[in-house]
């Protein structure tokens, strides 16, 4: 059995391969209702600096789900809507998420920063890392995690947010 | 003769699991949201046959029952006009052209991994349908009725059971 201090390594492994290039990185949950999958977001789209309703221009690159903020003057087609269920954002997006070989409660790794907002499941960092047998543990150690800190991330103007996991490991 | 009935029983999500690789399997899943213009034909004959059996609901999706019955049942020669209407409007929507080469791309990814459920010619008739200049109509009929005798040489045996 690995120790909390070395799977919380691990993690910080995932997650420092991502600091400095995006302002926001956290783990969310693959959601299903009768309709489809939707990716929650949560308060991802405050660092995007969009907001629920937006429409967001999805592209797929190197194994990441791209979600860029559409503007009048672009012009393309095929655009997902910035839903909310409950208090949380949510993106629908069944086709793509299953293309990407996501299912219902599998983690993803959302990412953001001005403008766009990257989707990457989380089981490809641990292949990356050579941790994918050692999945369920992590998986677990990343749930106590929420249940145990509850923590609360109070930003620069005093905002407060629950659940920043990023901040945990910095 | 299963080779077409076992395409028609498989559903997007057995296709997508056919497609191995990322690239391919992102032109399939882009043809299959579909486009944010009405275009019922263009929507029945292609969609309709990339998405096989839909397994959400028949009334929110075109699947390929409706394909079907369109060649089937339909009048090949209105099936026809009715697409060159609809792409009369394609060039004043230029979503509509971006999206015929999505499907474009979704029917020669069907191609390489799906080549064994349907045949390559059934393939290369849709994709010659959609780079096919608007005003032949005649040839379009033409290529609806070798889809259609495609169809039924393929289910024949099926449709006189269901029709019995």
């Amino acid at each position: 059995m690995l120790k909390d201090e070395i799977l919380d390594n691990y993690i910080s492994i995932i997650f420092r391969k991502y600091l400095g290039k995006w302002d926001y990185i956290d783990v969310r949950s693959i959601v299903k209702d009768r309709t489809g999958l939707a990716v929650k977001i949560g308060i991802a789209i405050r660092f995007a600096k969009m907001s629920k309703g937006d429409q967001v221009l999805p592209r797929y690159k190197d194994g990441y789900l791209y979600f860029y903020k559409w503007e009048e003057k672009d012009w393309t087609y095929g655009l997902l809507k910035i839903s909310s269920r409950g208090d949380q954002a949510i993106i629908k997006a069944t086709y793509l998420l299953v293309a990407m070989g996501l299912k219902p409660k599998d983690l993803a790794i959302i990412l953001a920063k001005p403008k766009v907002i990257a989707v990457r499941p989380l089981d490809e960092d641990l292949k990356e890392l050579g941790m994918i047998d050692k999945r369920e543990v992590i998986l677990q150690r990343l749930r106590r995690k929420f249940e145990a800190e509850d923590t609360v991330f109070m930003d620069s103007n005093g905002r407060k947010y629950r659940h920043l996991l990023s901040e945990f490991y910095m | 003769m299963v080779m077409y009935y076992r395409y028609r029983t498989m559903s997007w999500l057995d296709i997508l699991s056919k497609i191995e690789d990322d690239r391919d399997k992102w032109f399939y899943v882009t043809a299959l949201r579909g486009c944010d213009v009405y275009v019922r034909t263009i929507k029945t004959l292609f969609t309709g046959f990339l998405r096989g059996r839909c397994v959400i609901g028949r009334c929110m999706y075109t699947d390929i029952e409706d394909f079907e019955e369109l060649i089937i049942e339909g009048k090949l020669s209105s099936i026809a006009h009715e697409l060159i209407e609809e792409a009369k409007d394609l060039e004043k929507h230029s979503m509509l052209i971006h999206y015929m080469d999505h499907v474009i791309d979704a029917l020669e990814v069907i191609n390489k991994y799906l080549e064994e459920y349907v045949s390559r010619r059934l393939q290369s008739i849709a994709v010659i349908l959609f780079k096919q200049e608007w005003d032949r109509v005649n040839d379009i009929v033409k290529l609806l009725e070798e889809i259609r005798e495609y169809i039924l040489r393929e289910l024949g045996n099926e449709i006189k059971r269901e029709g019995a």
